[in-house]
């Protein structure tokens, strides 16, 4: 459903630059994600909307009042929430007799629901249980998807999705190769659970360039159960996927690189008009009357010939 | 506990470092710096104590090879820094809104299209002559700012009473105006392509529409100086004849209605008489005559 929103002028140029960072942009910046809670919370589910606004900061934001929200009937709110807060991912945490320790993780498009699955949070061990050292806050994690069945489900294969968008930052084209210091493994097991765990990476010497490395557990240990799902609409999902134009790689056509390492390139010139080239004159070279006369002479003669060949070809 | 290797123990040199390769077949997404890991993974791992040990062999091996394969990548160096280069990602991650809209160009960017003008980046600090610094182009504390002159010299023929001061002021007023009225017709995206003949004919028709709109049809509108005569229109109005005439000149009236009467009449018995010349069953000739005196007479 499309809410038609009052035109929203600026009056100052501060004013007028918000409104320009909110309209759609050609390359987007990180997603900021939303945390925030149901009717309800439950101890477990506080310190794991802790932990995981710490990993996700500086692009989240965190909300610690209660709101009258159920997601699955009615999603206005959320939506609400994150146009106020530019956040198109959310996760919201509500504790209920029927639905104990449930966490819903979604993402918007354009203001409105895109998709969100809804988990059971069975077991959590904090971050600030694991005695080790931290790291800094910003830096793109590595993730790692274990086990065959993520691929084997749209459910999974959503979570996945979902997973790899809250957790990679944003897109970025070149990495620090030192940078690489934190991972965090998503397995899902052949039972339906879903084990999240998350490694600090040192990295060691080894013989060779590669480095070896070594992983020190250190954030939060999260082990859920799917429950509830809304999955996006295939022409929904279509639209959210497609790329801007100006992003596309065009590539250049006649260049070519060989296994050595150098460019090669093909130049098409036009066909070429020998005898019409405008060549040095070379007065030494220059034909003398009599040379001309000559030549005339000898085409002269050679045309008759051909005349005769003709002619007997024609009688014969 | 499942043995889990690293590869095996390639270097042939006495190497006192554990190898780093890793011999799995997994899938990489390196534009988001992801692994994928589609081996089966054993129940029973994770039904014993040792689950976590078992999940730090498996996610060690899995980044390894992760690192591994960013490791040979293409890198550039920059600022004393090593970067290598990811690829595109390959798992399509949703945008969070949609794809902006090329708007469509102002009217000074199709001129400057058409005569080839190219943009040219203009530096932000200018010579100031006043205090001889370079200053801010426009803005606060701006060079060359003549709102800013204690002294404005009058040319000849220039009137000594008129306000050279409060000029400058409404002239600024007069060119923000004007920016604002530009502005505005570059926003409203309605870019007339009739050419100025057929634009003129369309308004000058409008004009006459909207005259004889009124319940007057335009008899009584004021007229401008120059506006050209337009014919008049005549309003349809109905004449009704007297109900009480004489008799001779009863005829009118009365014919007239009689007439609607007949086709009213007509109307509902069409039907019926229709239905009985064609309908199977033989209808007597004297009902059928009837029916047709009867709307004879009336």
């Amino acid at each position: 459903m499309v809410v038609i929103q009052r035109v929203v002028k600026a009056t100052t140029r501060k004013g007028k630059k918000v409104l320009i960072k909110k309209e759609p942009q050609v390359n987007e910046g990180p997603k900021r994600a939303l945390f925030l809670q149901g009717r309800r919370s439950s101890d477990k589910l506080r310190r794991l909307t802790k932990d995981l606004f710490d990993i996700k900061k500086p692009d989240a934001q965190l909300l610690n009042k209660k709101n009258d929200i159920t997601v699955f009937e009615d999603a206005t709110p959320v939506e609400r929430f994150c146009r106020k807060f530019e956040t198109p991912l959310f996760v919201m945490s509500s504790h209920s007799k029927k639905r104990p320790d449930n966490l819903v993780i979604g993402r918007m498009y354009n203001y409105s629901l895109l998709d969100m699955i809804e988990l059971h949070v069975e077991n959590i061990e904090c971050m600030r249980e694991f005695a080790c050292q931290k790291i800094v806050l910003g830096t793109k994690p590595s993730l790692v998807f274990n086990g065959p069945t993520w691929e084997e489900t749209e459910e999974l294969k959503h979570l996945k999705s979902l997973f790899i968008d809250i957790f990679h930052r944003e897109e970025v084209e070149s990495v620090r190769l030192q940078g690489l210091e934190h991972t965090i493994s998503f397995t899902a097991t052949p039972e339906g659970k879903i084990l999240i765990r998350s490694f600090n990476v040192l990295m060691k010497k080894s013989g060779t360039r590669v480095p070896r490395l070594e992983l020190e557990e250190m954030g939060p240990r999260i082990d859920l159960t799917l429950r509830r799902s809304k999955l996006p609409s295939e022409d929904l999902m279509k639209e959210a996927l497609r790329k801007p134009k100006e992003l596309k790689v065009t590539k250049k056509k006649n260049i070519s690189v060989d296994g050595l390492g150098t460019t090669h390139g093909r130049i098409h010139v036009g066909k070429q008009e020998i005898q019409k080239i405008q060549t040095r004159k070379m007065k030494g070279l220059k034909k003398t009357p009599e040379e001309i006369k000559m030549k005339r002479a000898a085409k002269r003669s050679a045309d008759n010939n051909n005349v005769n060949k003709i002619k007997k070809q024609k009688l014969g | 506990m499942v043995a889990l290797l690293t590869g095996s123990v390639l270097n042939t040199s006495t190497s006192k470092y554990i190898p780093t390769e890793v011999h799995k077949e997994l899938k990489f997404d390196l534009g988001n710096l992801a692994v994928f890991d589609d081996s089966h993974i054993d129940e029973d791992n994770l039904k014993t104590d040792n689950r976590e040990l078992y999940l730090k062999e498996l996610n060690k091996e899995n980044v390894q090879a992760l690192i591994n394969s960013i490791w040979g990548l293409p890198t550039i160096r920059k600022d004393e820094v090593l970067l290598a280069q990811l690829p595109e990602p390959i798992t399509p991650v949703p945008r969070e809104k949609p794809v902006p809209e090329k708007r469509p160009p102002t009217k000074w960017e199709r001129f400057a299209q058409l005569k080839g003008i190219k943009k040219r980046k203009k530096s932000r600090l200018v010579f100031d002559d006043v205090t001889g610094t370079y200053k801010p182009r426009w803005g606060h504390q701006r060079a060359n700012d003549q709102s800013k002159d204690w002294l404005i010299e009058l040319p000849k023929q220039a009137d000594p009473y008129m306000d050279a001061f409060g000029e400058i002021k409404e002239n600024k007023k007069g060119r923000i105006l004007k920016n604002k009225k530009q502005q505005n017709n570059n926003n409203t995206n309605t870019i007339d392509v009739r050419p100025q003949a057929l634009k003129k004919k369309a308004l000058e028709r409008e004009i006459v529409l909207t005259k004889k709109s009124t319940a007057s049809l335009g008899r009584f509108d004021q007229k401008l100086k120059e506006e050209p005569k337009i014919k008049q229109a005549h309003a349809k109005k109905n004449k009704f004849a007297s109900n009480i005439e004489p008799k001779k000149a009863r005829g009118k009236e009365q014919s007239i209605n009689k007439a609607i009467l007949k086709k009213v009449i007509a109307s509902i018995y069409r039907p019926i008489v229709k239905h009985i010349i064609t309908s199977p069953f033989r209808c007597s000739a004297g009902a059928l005559s009837l029916l047709i005196t009867k709307v004879e007479l009336v």
